[in-house]
């Protein structure tokens, strides 16, 4: 993907993005709702139209040549309401290209894999939201697909079943799969992916490996919380390695001074007072998010960028033809 | 595009549309079900004729000789004989329309059935029981009025109600008045709600017996003058290679009409059914699913051709119905083969146009409530060929039929009504408007694609015509 670029009106949804996605590779699109994710993954399986700019996928020009090798799991998504399960999974299979001959065990395995047995023979209205999911996930994993793009697969799951997906895509992670995956919810994206791409207000903001971004964003603050009830924060303030120290949520944070080094920083910390727990802390994607942001929006605090990053996709207001 | 996806689309369109119980009930059942309760309900209404009116009819005969014709006249077996003659005139113009003999009906049984089984059968059929009184002629109608006026409400029908109607014969009724030469008529009352048909018997006898002594006075013999005014009734007969036939110039006439709405019901119906799946489609943000698998056309397509397929199944069966019907009355003749031929194709032009701007409608609103504004320009649009009806069906030929044969998207039903006419249009203007519906048809195709890719995505505020230009020029 080079250089591509979507309007809808006047409206710039997506702004010379330029993305090469290795095969085999696990890579996680985030960034907030209205960020300009699904446009461009709509642009990726050929949905959407790019204005301006190019685009390859699995080595053809558009997407709609290799659709039945791609699996795709839209944010907008929905079903048949009065089609059977069984049915359904069978009639996206068959427009994905599949022989019908196998197609029921194949079919039948996959829903014994989301442990939803017995649901064959079921209208799709009478399951519950989340089971809908899990069908519609089947759907664009049935035909084996090479590359997969999971619009995101997580929102609307209760923690037992977002673990299952969640081993479900490592699976197929394992076996070859290429996977792309959009969320806006950070640690998601920490916890599964070896490559992040962030987007934002329609730009590429970052686009590294896991592992790049976090040693090039080193520790740089020490989270501590003190035993004791009446504790002093100005013994920590004072040490040598520390520059200021403030309190979050049940915890203190204290910043490293510049040079300090992060390993006698924290033996000093947790020598300063008794301590129940002290820890180097990494920054999360959503620190490094924000501290992205904050360059390019200097009058922007650091809570109204995290409270953007925390709205729910169905609350959120979606300008009229963009969906996040 | 990919033809085995579009086939397959178009498949889970049609089943799950013909398969539906609403389909079956809408389409078939409720159809049939006419057919059925039709005639029964007819025959309920007829079974469910108010009780014979029994009662007194006075006479202020003031013409004279004019009661005991009346009293003649209104004797239930007379009643029974001129309603047999009403009935049959009736089948025989139904007879004359269809081309078919139908007048067989004859009342001979009556005659034959002992005396209380008559009486019994006059009852069920309403027939009234009346006594014809005299007054003298210089009785002031005024006084029977005011009897009349006394009688109202006292009995109920079915009930002797006593004095029922007063009616009132000029004295020159029956000869002209001497001063200025013409005759004179007659006056009916009566007390409120008397049954209709007893009303009418009364006037007829009336009628009939002042026309009796007219001929009278003047010397003439009715059966003459009967003879006289009365020209045989021959149906019109069309000369064919073989011989001859009954003309149906009435079933002609109505042909046309019958082969534009069957195209008009299955464009109709197919169009409605792929406007409101797509809605559903939308609504229920399947589609996005279905865009993984297959491009934004290879789905419209599927879904206008599979819709297609229930139009045309639906106006297969009908026209299944209408040939039965024709072998019926043996006048299977009246339709060509060629006729059919026609409708399927002008069926697919007609429809393709229709369908594309459903399918457009259904892709840019979120919910059927939306499309209501949409829809009216289109409907509109819908009803034009039943206004040409009536003047194309009279004159297949005229300028107005020739022009409107030429302008998209009427155009196919307005050459149905002509190729369907006894009066077909000459073959360069069918195919000059053939060549002209399938430049329409590439015209509303492209145009609801553009509407339809962008369409399928968007969710908010139900777009106007202009938002909708505003796509095409922008996909």
């Amino acid at each position: 993907m080079s250089n591509v670029r979507k309007t809808f009106g006047r409206k710039v949804a997506v702004e010379g993005i330029d993305l090469d996605i290795p095969v085999g590779d696990l890579v996680g699109f985030i960034g907030p709702n209205g960020a300009g994710k699904t446009t461009t993954i709509r642009m990726i399986m050929s949905i959407l139209f790019p204005d301006s700019g190019e685009l390859t996928v699995l080595g053809k020009k558009t997407a709609v040549e290799s659709k039945d090798r791609i699996g795709y799991l839209p944010e907008e998504r929905g079903v048949y309401k009065k089609m059977k399960v069984g049915a359904f999974l069978r009639y996206t299979g068959r427009l994905k290209g599949l022989p019908p001959r196998g197609l029921n065990d194949r079919v039948s395995a996959w829903l014994e894999k989301v442990e939803l047995p017995g649901v064959w023979n079921k209208k799709c209205e009478e399951l519950s939201k989340g089971m809908q999911q899990k069908i519609q996930f089947i759907s664009a994993v049935l035909h084996e697909p090479e590359l997969l793009i999971l619009d995101e697969p997580f929102s609307g799951l209760d923690p037992v079943n977002m673990r299952l997906l969640r081993d479900l895509i490592g699976e197929l992670h394992r076996g070859g799969t290429t996977i792309i995956f959009s969320t806006h919810v950070m640690a998601q994206a920490q916890q599964l992916c070896d490559h992040i791409v962030m987007i934002h207000n329609g730009r590429k903001v970052l686009d590294d490996p896991l592992k790049e971004i976090r040693s090039r964003h080193t520790p740089r603050s020490v989270w501590f919380e003190p035993m004791l009830d009446g504790f002093d924060p100005t013994v920590v303030e004072a040490l040598p390695q520390i520059a200021s120290v403030r309190k979050n949520e049940g915890h203190y944070e204290a910043a490293l001074a510049d040079g300090a080094d992060p390993a006698s920083a924290i033996g000093a910390v947790a020598s300063a007072a008794p301590m129940s727990r002290v820890e180097l802390h990494r920054p999360t994607l959503e620190d490094i998010f924000i501290e992205i942001v904050r360059g390019d929006e200097p009058g922007r605090d650091d809570e109204s960028i995290r409270a953007s990053l925390r709205l729910h996709p169905e609350s959120a207001h979606k300008p009229e033809g963009v969906t996040s | 595009m990919n033809p085995s996806k579009v086939i397959r689309i178009a498949g889970r369109e049609y089943a799950s549309t013909v398969l539906t119980k609403g389909f079956i009930i809408g389409a078939l059942v409720v159809p049939a079900l006419i057919a059925v309760v039709m005639p029964l309900v007819i025959m309920l209404i007829n079974s469910a004729k108010p009780p014979a009116e029994r009662g007194e009819v006075d006479i202020i005969d003031r013409a004279g000789g004019v009661t005991e014709l009346v009293a003649e006249k209104l004797k239930p077996e007379q009643i029974v004989e001129s309603r047999f003659d009403q009935a049959e005139e009736m089948m025989q113009t139904i007879g004359r329309m269809i081309g078919r003999d139908l007048s067989s009906l004859s009342e001979e049984a009556l005659d034959t059935l002992p005396k209380d089984q008559l009486e019994k059968f006059y009852e069920q059929f309403g027939v009234p029981q009346l006594r014809v009184k005299e007054l003298p002629p210089d009785t002031d109608p005024e006084q029977i009025k005011a009897q009349l006026r006394a009688n109202i409400g006292k009995a109920k029908r079915g009930e002797d109600r006593g004095l029922l109607a007063l009616a009132v014969v000029d004295e020159h009724a029956a000869t002209p008045d001497p001063r200025t030469g013409k005759y004179g008529s007659f006056e009916v009352y009566t007390v409120p709600k008397v049954d209709d048909r007893t009303i009418d018997e009364i006037r007829t006898a009336l009628r009939w017996s002042i026309l009796e002594r007219r001929y009278e006075a003047a010397g003439m013999d009715r059966n003459k003058i009967d003879a006289l005014t009365n020209v045989a009734y021959t149906p019109t007969q069309e000369v064919t290679e073989t011989g001859t036939r009954d003309s149906s110039m009435e079933l002609t006439m109505l042909l046309p009409g019958a082969f534009m709405i069957l195209m008009l019901m299955g464009t109709m119906t197919g169009g409605q059914y792929l406007m409101t799946t797509t809605i559903e489609e939308k609504s229920s943000r399947v589609v996005e699913l279905l865009l993984s698998a297959v491009s934004s056309m290879e789905l419209m397509t599927g879904k206008i051709v599979g819709q297609m397929a229930v139009g045309l199944t639906l106006m297969l069966i009908y026209n299944a119905v209408g040939i039965v019907a024709l072998i019926a009355f043996q006048r299977l003749d009246l339709i060509e083969g060629s006729s059919i031929a026609w409708m399927l194709l002008l069926f697919a032009l007609a429809y393709f146009m229709f369908a594309s701007i459903m399918a457009a409608i259904g892709s840019a609103v979120n919910e059927l409530r939306e499309a209501q504004a949409l829809l009216t320009p289109v409907m509109l649009l819908v009803m034009v060929p039943y206004f040409f009806f009536m003047p194309i069906s009279r004159d297949p030929n005229s300028t107005l039929a020739v022009v409107t044969s030429f302008i998209p998207p009427i155009s196919p039903y307005i050459l149905m009504m002509r190729i369907a006419s006894s009066a077909p249009p000459p073959l360069w203007q069918v195919l000059l408007g053939v060549a002209v519906n399938i430049a329409g048809v590439v015209f509303f195709v492209w145009f609801a694609a553009k509407v339809f890719r962008v369409g399928l995505l968007m969710f908010g505020k139900p777009p106007n015509l202009l938002t909708l230009i505003k796509w095409v020029r922008m996909a």
